[in-house]
């Protein structure tokens, strides 16, 4: 593999006036655990759907292994290698958990049979269990997706995401409203998924964030701020400011 | 017997509904006034009009207000192929089938793009302008008269001819194909086009997430429900022995949703129960009262209301709550 | 949500003419529509007037659909409730046409209760499945011999009279077709700002957290079926309001305007205005009437132009007409307003 797994050239996104996602200039060079950092609205999530092809883009390029994939359709960039999942938890609620997974493993082919059992795909069907033991999810394998609990949710995203064998997985806020246990697991899978493949990370919990990420990038309003390990990333000065530094303001201020 | 015992109430039901077609012709005779069993057929070609519906909504989430317009294209398909070029049956049958799917495919590249509101809307659109056109064009559609055809032989080897005029043979046709079509549907709704159909209705944003391209797949289900109601359209044609401009009319698209939301959408067989329910009702009804039409309302808004998973979802919970139990006790008793 | 969404609107009395663009719009169309009758003959008056109670029509539904996320097609019915609603006050009742209106109005609004009770329990295709069959039924009723007394003369009518408008101490007649005009003008802007009222009002902001995520607005207190009811009466007085303006324009009434191909023409001409907005029905009825009246004399079967009309509007401006116009009016504005972000 040469030259970097993702690649975005002056990549912008406005909506109206606001500029989300300003002229951003991000490589990632591949292996290892990269996250992405910033206050609220430092247009992270933006920054992903602009990647998988949720947004159209303003203006820039997105890059991936080499390839121009600015404005593909989601589909389109799934079946490239890029799976996500989304800050608000997204799974199919009225299907069964395996069934999901199914899905999510059929959804790369080109050719959907028409009349062939599914059932008969034996080899999706053991991808998909096989997934579920590792993400752990193999004891709720024929509940219904809707009534697993928001943990479990979380993790099944997780496994939908993994089902379409991507070669670079975003992750939104992956741990956001867990409990302290779940948290852990997931914390577990993130860094064994990351030996076998680039990962991207936005995540809002710091001490999730620097005990796996590689590399850390800082965004605020649309734009990086720095980069580099966490070490670095800790004591730079103006991640302090920008950053760091913004919940002592509240707090003084709400004092 | 030891394998019937093992059946699950819903499969000895399926199989009881089977038996009671199968045998149609013979056994309702016995109790009831012959016409009977041609309106047995009659719901039986109905059923799968409401099935197409059915796949399109109960399982990708497209309600169709048009559907109407390809049962409409296969009624006439036929009916054309044979008053106008003179072809045999098997030939004209295709042709309504051909004329149906295509004109499926075509205004589904427009239709699929749009989801719910906007969907239904342009459905109900597209289905008006081929009423009008084909009222309009009254020489060649007949209008709202209609036109009717000579039936050509199904088949005809040296001496034996069979012809749908022999209204048994004519019920095991329409028997047979609708069987055949079921059975289709049955294979999609299993295959992994059948779970991306699905994918799509439980979340969009996902299925496309995951690969699948939610516009073809919205597409293939069109195509599919289009040619499952052009089958209807010929075989209704074939059975009234007339194409009218009428078979395009909203009421029947109407009518087809309503049957699938009765019977129970999103289920294989709960356009049948539907349809074979209302088309009773109405037979019943008409005879005593000019307008059971209100009475179907009501029903229909009951329905809605009340059991929004129609028939089907009244019979599972039933058997959920009576013959269940019985099982779960049997279940327990073993560790 | 164009339109409703971005235009101001304040919440006190007066506010309306300090809005700024939004209030000079209004002011320039209403000496508009008050100077038009200089300079058009009397024949164009009616047929202004007549998109006029049209577009009021098509804003009916705009409110339950724009504004509810419900979509009806039963509008029609409440339409045409409006008209039996008039002639019954007219003719068996004796009112005066004032009387006749609000007996119109009233006579909807009573039919939508229960209807829109149903309606309202349920949600998205099966809303839309209701209305049609409640659509279905009353035409059942109103068609069948049967039930004669119902209908009674009060569904098929032409006024055998010329109706008046007493205002005063004078009565107006609408022999004069000025009359005609501007009575409906008044009585359309009148009804046109009561619903800008609500749509803008803490009601309208509600309605407009319900379409948006109607689980969370139930979780901030709000009794959604209460209020989407509630939207429905509202909009179906309005469709009755125009069947009355309707009946005193035409001085006929017909069964066929209880038929749901009559929602389907309001669902069309709001749609192509745009239903985001309350102004964007009467645009899409204004091209709507305005190119059938020229168009039909050339191509017949011009609904196969609606058809493609319709399509493509749905495709690449789901705001309608009049949301294209917004959205380009603001990239305009945008320069001039540099400190407004």
């Amino acid at each position: 593999m040469t030259g970097p797994v993702l690649e975005t050239q002056s990549l912008t996104k406005s909506f109206g006036g606001l500029v989300a996602v300003d002229h951003v200039d991000f490589t990632l060079p591949g292996g290892g655990l990269h996250a992405i950092i910033g206050p609220n609205g430092a247009g992270k999530t933006t920054f992903f759907n602009l990647i998988s092809g949720f947004l159209p883009v303003t203006a820039g390029r997105v890059v991936f292994h080499g390839r121009d994939i600015t404005g593909k359709r989601p589909h389109e960039i799934s079946r490239l290698g890029i799976a996500r999942t989304l800050q608000i938890k997204s799974v199919f609620n009225g299907l069964t958990v395996i069934d999901n997974v199914w899905i999510a493993a059929k959804g790369q082919s080109r050719f959907l049979h028409p009349f062939r059992p599914a059932s008969s795909y034996t080899d999706v069907a053991r991808e998909a269990e096989a997934l579920l033991d590792d993400i752990g999810l193999a004891g709720h394998r024929d509940e219904i997706a809707g009534n697993l609990s928001y943990g479990d949710i979380a993790l099944l995203e997780i496994a939908i995401a993994l089902a379409t064998k991507p070669k670079l997985l975003l992750l939104d806020e992956p741990v956001s409203g867990m409990s302290p246990n779940e948290t852990q697991r997931t914390v577990e899978i993130i860094k064994n998924v990351s030996k076998r493949l680039d990962v991207i990370l936005i995540e809002h919990d710091m001490e999730v964030v620097f005990g796996v990420a590689d590399v850390i990038t800082v965004m605020t309003q649309g734009t990086i701020l720095c980069q580099g390990s966490p070490d670095a990333v800790a004591k730079d000065t103006r991640v302090q400011e920008a950053y760091l530094g913004t919940p002592e303001d509240e707090e003084a201020a709400g004092a | 017997m030891g394998r019937l015992r093992n059946l699950e109430p819903m499969q000895i039901l399926g199989l009881l509904g089977a038996l009671f077609f199968l045998t149609a012709p013979y056994a309702l005779p016995l109790v009831v006034p012959g016409f009977w069993v041609n309106i047995t057929a009659e719901i039986m070609i109905w059923a799968l009009f409401a099935a197409s519906v059915n796949l399109l909504f109960g399982y990708t989430g497209l309600l169709s207000f048009g559907q109407a317009l390809y049962f409409g294209m296969g009624a006439y398909g036929v009916a054309l192929s044979i008053e106008f070029f003179h072809f045999s049956f098997w030939p004209a049958a295709l042709t309504g089938i051909a004329v149906a799917t295509l004109s499926a495919f075509v205004t589904g590249i427009f239709a699929a793009r749009l989801t719910w509101h906007y969907f239904a809307i342009i459905t109900v659109v597209f289905s008006l302008i081929f009423f009008f056109f084909a009222v309009g064009w009254k020489d060649v559609t007949g209008g709202d008269d209609g036109m009717p055809f000579t039936m050509p032989p199904v088949l005809k080897v040296g001496g034996l001819e069979l012809s749908l005029l022999d209204l048994t043979f004519q019920y095991y046709f329409i028997l047979a194909v609708v069987g055949a079509c079921f059975g289709m549907m049955h294979l999609l709704l299993k295959s992994p086009l059948g779970y991306a159909f699905i994918a799509v209705r439980e979340n969009t944003a996902r299925a496309g997430l995951v690969g699948y391209n939610a516009y073809m797949v919205r597409l293939l289900s069109f195509v599919f429900s289009g040619f499952f109601a052009g089958v209807s359209g010929v075989l209704f044609a074939l059975f009234s022995r007339y194409a009218s401009a009428h078979f395009l009319f909203w009421t029947v698209s109407g009518e087809g949703v309503v049957w699938a939301v009765v019977g129970g959408a999103g289920t294989l067989f709960g356009p049948v129960l539907g349809t074979a329910f209302l088309i009773v009702i109405r037979e019943e009804l008409s005879a005593y009262w000019e307008h059971y039409l209100l009475v179907v309302g009501v029903i229909v808004i009951l329905f809605v209301t009340y059991a929004p998973q129609g028939i089907m979802g009244l019979l599972r919970k039933a058997i959920a709550r009576y013959a269940r139990p019985a099982a779960g006790d049997g279940r327990g008793a073993r560790p | 949500m164009t339109a409703a969404g971005v235009a101001p609107a304040g919440p006190t009395p007066g506010a309306f003419f300090a809005a700024g663009a939004a209030g000079w719009g209004f002011g320039g169309l209403a000496a508009a529509l008050a100077l038009l009758p200089l300079v058009v003959p009397d024949y164009q008056q009616v047929f202004v007037a007549e998109i006029l109670v049209w577009g009021l029509f098509a804003m009916s539904f705009a409110i339950v659909f724009g504004f509810g996320g419900m979509l009806s097609f039963s509008q029609a019915v409440f339409f045409g409730m409006g008209c039996y609603g008039f002639n019954l006050g007219t003719l068996y009742f004796g009112f005066n046409t004032w009387g006749a209106v609000v007996s119109a109005v009233l006579a909807a609004a009573l039919l939508a209760l229960p209807v829109g009770y149903i309606a309202t329990r349920v949600r998205h295709h099966h809303f839309l499945i209701v209305t049609v069959i409640i659509s279905v039924l009353v035409t059942t009723v109103l068609e069948s011999g049967h039930w004669r007394w119902i209908a009674g003369p009060y569904v098929t009518v032409s006024l055998t009279f010329v109706p008046e408008v007493p205002l005063g101490f004078t009565r107006f007649s609408f022999i004069d077709e000025w009359v005609a005009y501007y009575f409906t003008v008044v009585m359309v802007a009148a009804a046109f700002f009561l619903a800008w009222r609500i749509v803008h009002s803490p009601f309208g902001r509600a309605m407009l957290a319900i379409k948006d995520n109607e689980m969370r607005a139930q979780m901030i207190g709000l009794n959604v079926n209460k209020l989407r009811w509630m939207l429905f009466v509202l909009a179906a007085g309005i469709a009755g309001h125009a069947g009355a303006l309707y009946a005193l324009l035409a001085r006929y009434t017909n069964l066929e305007f209880f038929h749901w191909i009559y929602s389907g023409k309001a669902i069309v001409m709001a749609m192509i205005g745009g239903v985001g907005s309350l102004v964007g029905p009467f645009v899409g009825t204004a091209f709507y009437m305005l190119s059938t009246e020229y168009l039909s004399r050339y191509f017949q079967q011009f609904i196969i132009v609606f058809g493609f009309i319709l399509l493509l509007v749905v495709r690449y401006a789901p705001d309608g007409i009049w949301g294209m116009v917004l959205r380009g009016a603001r990239g305009l504005g945008r320069h001039g307003q540099a400190s407004k972000p």
